[in-house]
């Protein structure tokens, strides 16, 4: 057997080496620089199952935007918030490069340094809790028939219609609009129907039947990202994701995600069509 | 076989005593009983003033229940029993603690680690920070020094806060009301209030809401235990109650301690009164909800059966002698009759007092006490809150109760009523403690 002898200065050297590793070798060690995701970060509002940390893959909605970005091989994050509030806030920040979501609360001031484009048509419902309600409500697409009533609002949404119609307007987070539909303190809400299937899913289970869809859509709304042109890049990379879309697209990936979430053909063929139309 | 018998009744009656913890006589484990005494006397003057309905005092040295009573109502014509169940709030934050550092000794996780790394919604956090009157938004959110980390939540120097801590009470107020307003679009919820949502619910809508302070930057009382109830869900795969049920309340034999009372014990619930201190004392209904400034508590949710929101910081019911085992198992070093929960070092690791650096835990303690993890803990004598001893830890429960374990004199001390709100309580507390430690008599 071969004796090993190590020379005093190899052995300095492995010293020197052994006494370095502790320092980084006995465990995790939490800073923002090995662990936060700065880099193109997107800030999206809160909207089962489209956009929702509670979905597979956060949502449709988000599985899509990173679908685009790695089509484009650029690096992103999402962060999903529960705030229009904060969305706001980041809508103001020219280090923010896009947002996303349904009821925004943009203005047209905001809406002059922002790109939309369009991820998703969400149709929508209303909807209202029949145990308080013994004559159902009827709304047979004019607002008028719903005069006198409260609308529960999402917080950012346009209510000028509702207000015009002399309907009460109140504002709140889409579970928490549920929740007042229960308790009575508004009459009414408007809801993408996957959402309503989700929230009542989770939330309400056992009465899910007491909540009653209204005859007669209640119009139709974007979900979008809006890239922020007073980014540096807001520009470059809001015309890279809208050709990473197209691709998505083309390659079938955008059908796919919708498919595989929303389990609605009818649905995804529809989608289709719309951001076709956007996209020519 | 006479003899046989005899034998078996004496070893029955012997286990059944332990079972219902069974009273010394106080000279045998170094308390007076005279001195003792002076606490029937004190807690009755409270009584009598109407200042509390009813309580229950137990005091233990050296393993063993030197003093325990019951004295007053647990309600209108019902009175206060020794085995009263009591909302015991704040003093659930312990027993979450305990929780979080059996998995810790298992291996799950470091103390260390980002909360990220378990709950993702933890990620990419922001610190609010308010901006001059006049600019153009009310504030700015400035990325993180660092991650929240899981000794943050256990020793509140996360930078969460809790919604119902009135103002003043910590510095750098500025923007707090416009946090709590954020908090509140976001349903975020003290605990004090069961929601029928489930508790990771809120923590992953609190995770996502910016923090009041860089992390590690400022100690202050907050959501952190209730974090750290859902990060036990996480880490152990099990719903909150059934860890803690299976884990610390079988093993301790903490037979009376629930999130959920079943049916057949919710009569043994004491009901919470409202006290102006003064002679006034109203009994709460049934639905009350009760508001002190941004502080809102329904007390009578103590009493239903089933609920799905398990608040780590405040949802637990319990008895002031399952209390007492639980105490006892951490002045043991972890171990009670045998069952080992904790391991010395993590006692150890709990109560010591530099978790917090140079920050004071001005809430129900200030100068010369420290925050471990899960518990505030006396460091020096030099300063108004005393407990009677360097090394005494303690926590207290909203609708007054609190526990005092001194290492050092071997002793236990419990008071529980369910009085709101909470200000006076100090007074009686801290007078407690000084019967409890002038008992002391080897």
């Amino acid at each position: 057997m071969k004796n090993i002898i190590i020379k005093p200065t190899k052995l300095l050297v492995l010293l020197m080496f052994f006494l370095s590793v502790p320092l980084t070798a006995t465990g995790p060690r939490v800073s923002s620089n090995i662990l936060s995701l700065e880099k193109n970060e997107v800030f999206a509002l809160d909207l089962p199952p489209f956009i929702s940390t509670e979905a597979d893959k956060n949502g449709a909605l988000s599985e899509i935007v990173n679908a685009v970005f790695a089509e484009e091989k650029i690096e992103n994050s999402i962060s999903i918030i529960p705030l229009q509030s904060m969305i706001k806030y980041y809508l103001t920040q020219d280090t923010t490069l896009a947002v996303m979501g349904r009821h925004l609360g943009i203005s047209k001031e905001d809406n002059k340094s922002l790109m939309e484009i369009p991820l998703y048509l969400s149709n929508e419902y209303y909807l209202y809790y029949k145990p308080l309600h013994a004559k159902n409500l009827e709304f047979n697409g004019k607002l008028s028939n719903l005069k006198g009533l409260r609308y529960g609002a999402s917080s950012g949404e346009e209510t000028a219609a509702y207000e015009n119609a002399q309907i009460k307007v109140e504002n709140g987070r889409t579970l928490s609009l549920f929740k007042k539909l229960k308790k009575g303190t508004v009459d009414f809400i408007s809801m993408p129907t996957q959402s309503a299937q989700w929230i009542l899913k989770k939330n309400f289970a056992h009465e899910s039947k007491d909540f009653v869809m209204m005859q007669g859509g209640s119009g139709s709304v974007f979900i979008s990202i809006y890239f922020n042109l007073k980014h540096p890049e807001g520009k470059t990379l809001a015309g890279s994701f809208k050709k990473g879309l197209q691709s998505i697209v083309t390659n079938g990936k955008y059908a796919s995600i919708l498919e595989k979430h929303l389990k609605n053909p009818d649905d995804v063929k529809l989608q289709l069509e719309q951001i076709n139309k956007f996209l020519k | 076989m006479k003899r046989f018998q005899t034998i078996c009744f004496y070893v029955m009656a012997v286990f059944i005593s332990s079972a219902l913890g069974a009273e010394y006589t106080p000279e045998k484990v170094g308390l007076s009983s005279e001195r003792l005494k002076n606490i029937d006397t004190f807690i009755d003057q409270y009584i009598d003033e109407k200042k509390i309905k009813g309580a229950v005092v137990l005091i233990a040295r050296k393993g063993k229940i030197a003093y325990f009573k019951a004295s007053g109502d647990a309600d209108i014509g019902k009175p206060m029993k020794k085995d009263s169940i009591m909302r015991i709030m704040s003093m659930s934050k312990p027993i979450t603690s305990v929780a979080i550092m059996q998995l810790y000794e298992q291996g799950k996780f470091l103390l260390s680690d980002p909360v990220s790394k378990y709950i993702p919604e933890f990620k990419n956090q922001k610190v609010f920070t308010p901006l001059p009157e006049g600019s153009g938004f009310a504030y700015k959110l400035v990325p993180l020094k660092r991650e929240v980390t899981i000794r943050d939540l256990l020793a509140h120097t996360s930078g969460l806060m809790y919604i119902g801590i009135a103002a003043g009470v910590y510095p750098n107020e500025a923007g707090r009301k416009d946090m709590i307003e954020m908090y509140k679009e976001a349903e975020i919820n003290d605990g004090y209030c069961r929601t029928d949502e489930e508790i990771g619910d809120m923590v992953k809508r609190l995770a996502r809401l910016p923090l009041m302070k860089q992390p590690g930057e400022q100690w202050e009382y907050a959501l952190n235990t209730d974090v750290l109830g859902y990060l036990v869900e996480v880490v152990s795969g099990m719903k909150f109650d059934k860890y803690v049920t299976e884990n610390i309340f079988k093993p301790l034999q903490m037979n009376d301690t629930y999130f959920n009372v079943p049916k057949e014990k919710t009569a043994r619930v004491a009901r919470v009164f409202k006290s102006d201190w003064k002679g006034s004392l109203i009994r709460t209904t049934d639905d009350e909800v009760l508001t002190q400034g941004e502080l809102v508590m329904c007390p009578n949710d103590g009493y239903k059966t089933s609920g799905t929101y398990l608040s780590g910081g405040g949802g637990v019911l319990s008895t002031v002698y399952d209390y007492f085992r639980f105490s006892q198992m951490l002045l043991n070093g972890g171990k009670l009759d045998g069952t080992r929960v904790l391991s010395r070092k993590t006692v150890e690791l709990m109560t010591a007092t530099n978790h917090i650096g140079e920050h004071t835990p001005g809430l129900l303690h200030d100068e010369g006490w420290k925050f471990g993890l899960g518990f505030a803990i006396q460091k020096d004598r030099g300063h108004n809150v005393d407990a009677g001893d360097v090394g005494a830890f303690e926590w207290a429960g909203l609708y007054s109760t609190r526990f005092s374990v001194d290492p050092k004199e071997d002793k236990i001390t419990i008071f529980m009523s369910q009085t709101t709100p909470f200000d006076h309580h100090f007074e009686l507390w801290d007078k407690l403690l000084v019967l409890s430690g002038s008992a002391i008599e080897d």
